[in-house]
């Protein structure tokens, strides 16, 4: 979205325009599910942080600031909901997710009723790079927020820092240890592994 | 260490879009992550189905729909405001002032209306020791008046003869200076 279209919806949105918050979910949704993916690891965590970023959305957007940049400020929100989400699976592994499997191999989401099926098998269907998660899920946890808010919110490497509060040159030496990392795990598409 | 983070500073500020001078290597290696991301792109987005932006999209149009803490507490406080300004304007269409009465005891204490105090305070100030003073003045000289006029009684006349006697018995009688003992 164009800088002054951006504006223009921002502003429509913090004015409590639905059409606004409309434009913000078509421009934005895609991106934050993608983001919200990659980092869970599941679907149904993804569709429920999604849904929970657009309500935060609709209460905070009137503390936006203008002068800043959309996307870090909104990025930085997931960004925090995602290391919130993680922290509650880590300690309530059963209780924190839909896909989080009982003894018998069963998923809460398994018991749930409506579009999930569907919804799932399409994703998993249309998910043609399995081998990504695989290779994601062998990052640690601040690596792989790194590279995800490089391609996601697209951050530049000086706010990555300031959200993980470290000098900028660790930043860079980080995500690039993970781009190396993912192609070494990956198969090394472009030959240099 | 050093040297590598400052190397790692100067191009993560390149690839930010900061007009840097980058040595070949660390051009190198700039390029390298540019191009590991650029791979990695296609690989890391997700298709996302229409049914569970759908999902997201109600979940945010209810939020909007939903009236704030503070639009509630503001209608809330409109109401109230609205019902004490009803209640205050029946009372004052309801309320008439008392009538004026004759000053009444209340308490032990006589209340007079601040009126007949007002028009008592106008009133010219009638002195009454003065006029009684006059009087009495008036009374003294027509006094003396008289009394020169009528000749002096019999017992005014013996009363003067005893004074000049006892004057002159003191003064033959009286023990000489010094007194002798």
């Amino acid at each position: 979205m164009e800088v002054k279209r951006l504006r223009a919806t921002i502003a429509s949105a913090q004015g409590g325009q639905a059409q606004g918050f409309e434009a913000l979910m078509e421009a934005y949704g895609p991106r934050l599910y993608g983001y919200f993916y990659r980092a869970t690891g599941n679907h149904h965590d993804a569709e429920d942080l999604l849904g929970e970023m657009m309500l935060r959305l609709v209460r905070t957007l009137r503390h936006y600031d203008d002068r800043g940049r959309f996307e870090p400020w909104l990025f930085r929100i997931a960004a925090n909901m995602v290391r919130d989400r993680i922290r509650r699976m880590k300690s309530n592994p059963a209780a924190a997710s839909l896909s989080a499997q009982s003894e018998s191999g069963q998923t809460l989401a398994d018991d749930v009723p409506g579009p999930h099926e569907a919804v799932e098998a399409d994703l998993l269907a249309a998910e043609a790079s399995a081998d990504v998660r695989e290779a994601m899920e062998k990052l640690d946890e601040t690596t792989r927020q790194m590279i995800l808010l490089r391609h996601f919110g697209d951050m530049s490497f000086r706010e990555i820092a300031e959200i993980f509060q470290c000098p900028l040159g660790t930043a860079l030496a980080r995500v690039h240890r993970g781009l190396k990392a993912l192609r070494r795990v990956m198969g090394g598409k472009d030959g240099k592994a | 260490m050093e040297r590598h983070e400052i190397q790692f500073e100067r191009v993560a500020r390149w690839l930010d879009g900061e007009q840097v001078e980058l040595t070949p290597k660390e051009r190198e290696a700039a390029e390298d992550i540019r191009r590991d991301e650029a791979a990695l792109r296609a690989e890391l987005d997700v298709p996302v189905p229409s049914a569970m932006m759908d999902r997201a999209r109600r979940r945010m149009m209810a939020e909007l729909a939903r009236p704030t803490h503070r639009a509630v507490w503001a209608r809330r406080a409109g109401a109230a405001l609205a019902v004490a300004a009803a209640i205050l304007l029946a009372f004052v269409a309801i309320w008439q002032p008392p009538e004026r009465t004759a000053p009444t005891r209340a308490n032990g204490r006589v209340e007079v209306p601040l009126e007949v105090v007002i028009e008592k305070m106008a009133e010219p100030a009638r002195n009454v020791d003065l006029d009684l003073l006059a009087q009495q003045v008036a009374e003294l000289e027509a006094d003396i008046a008289y009394s020169m006029k009528v000749p002096p009684s019999c017992m005014d006349l013996q009363t003067d003869a005893l004074q000049q006697e006892i004057e002159e018995f003191w003064l033959e009688d009286s023990p000489s200076w010094p007194l002798e003992g």
